[in-house]
């Protein structure tokens, strides 16, 4: 082990909490300061850091009441939203991720209210399929209204 | 003793390495011992130990101190190995704890050393490739320089500044945070 070695060794072992400490130690001589402010030095001070952890962060919470169970089938997200669907009731639940607001929606169609389910459309809107006797109905949403009205197109 | 020889004396000298020291003294270790060192282990694993295993970087002086971590250790080692199926597991922890401690303070009374002795552990340490003694060591000279200023840490370990005052003012521009 030769001087270097030897002096990158123990200054390694400086707690990475402790930044200050290391940078008085490159001012003691020349062979500290080339060892420090190496870039491999750096690398191998923090690998505990590397690759950066990713860490979970929480938005506040946003919450509307509901009448009516959200069915645990996925939800869908078309645009900036995420679109839940409503169990019995055959509504859906908009979230809007930009202004984390929550509105229900009536579906408003004669349908049987079960085998619901809510999809993409091609065109990337909003869908709505369900099974009616053998067959299966596809519909797409058009815009909502002002009174949040939604009208349906059978595709 | 020689006649005696019965196979269990012959499996324990077998296990018995010597070791000798730059100024030429030998200690005899078992190979539990011997092999904390990665370096001697692998001179075992070649079968190149017979007539002893010649450290000519180590002297008498810090390889006694240095078998002496490894025996402490290697012993804890055993003990651990020893514990684990004879215990329950609540008496395996208790047993655990009870070792690391005791390992801590050997540890911490180890390194009562002057500064010049503790360098030559590290040397040691490195040479013979003793991953904890190395850990131990150089842990134990980062924790000294802590809080200290650059000026202090010169006088400790004998180092001469060889900054010029320019350097120096460009090191703390660079860092002035750490000054704030």
């Amino acid at each position: 082990m030769d001087m270097d070695e030897l002096v990158e060794g123990i200054l390694l072992r400086v707690p990475p909490d402790d930044p200050v400490r290391l940078v008085l130690a490159s001012l003691v001589c020349k062979r500290w300061r080339r060892i420090i402010s190496d870039p491999g030095f750096d690398r191998r001070f923090r690998p505990q850091f590397m690759p950066a952890r990713p860490c979970a962060a929480w938005s506040e919470r946003a919450s509307a009441l509901l009448d009516d169970h959200i069915t645990l089938s996925p939800s869908v997200l078309v645009g900036n939203a995420l679109y839940f669907l409503l169990d019995y009731d055959a509504s859906i639940m908009k979230y809007d991720l930009g202004t984390r607001e929550m509105t229900v929606i009536e579906i408003r169609l004669e349908c049987v209210d079960q085998h619901n389910v809510l999809m993409t459309t091609e065109d990337g809107g909003l869908g709505f399929a369900y099974v009616e006797k053998y067959g299966l109905q596809l519909w797409s949403m058009m815009e909502a209204g002002p009174n949040g009205d939604v009208g349906w197109a059978k595709t | 003793m020689a006649s005696a020889g019965s196979g269990d004396e012959k499996a324990a000298a077998a296990a018995m390495i010597t070791l000798i020291s730059s100024d030429n003294e030998k200690f005899e270790v078992t190979e539990a011992t011997a092999t904390l060192s990665q370096t001697i282990r692998h001179m075992i694993e070649d079968g190149c130990t017979d007539g002893g295993v010649p450290l000519p970087n180590v002297t008498s002086k810090i390889l006694a101190r240095v078998i002496e971590y490894c025996k402490k250790h290697a012993t804890a080692a055993a003990g651990e190995e020893g514990s684990s199926s004879s215990f329950s597991d609540a008496a395996f922890l208790e047993v655990d704890r009870a070792f690391l401690e005791e390992l801590e303070e050997f540890d911490d009374a180890f390194l009562e050393v002057d500064r010049a002795t503790l360098f030559d552990l590290i040397l040691a340490a490195n040479y013979l490739d003793i991953k904890g003694l190395l850990n131990l060591t150089c842990q134990k000279v980062a924790d000294s320089v802590k809080g200290k200023t650059p000026e202090q840490i010169r006088e400790m370990y004998n180092i001469v500044n060889d900054l010029t005052p320019e350097e120096e003012a460009e090191i703390r521009r660079e860092t002035q945070w750490a000054f704030e």
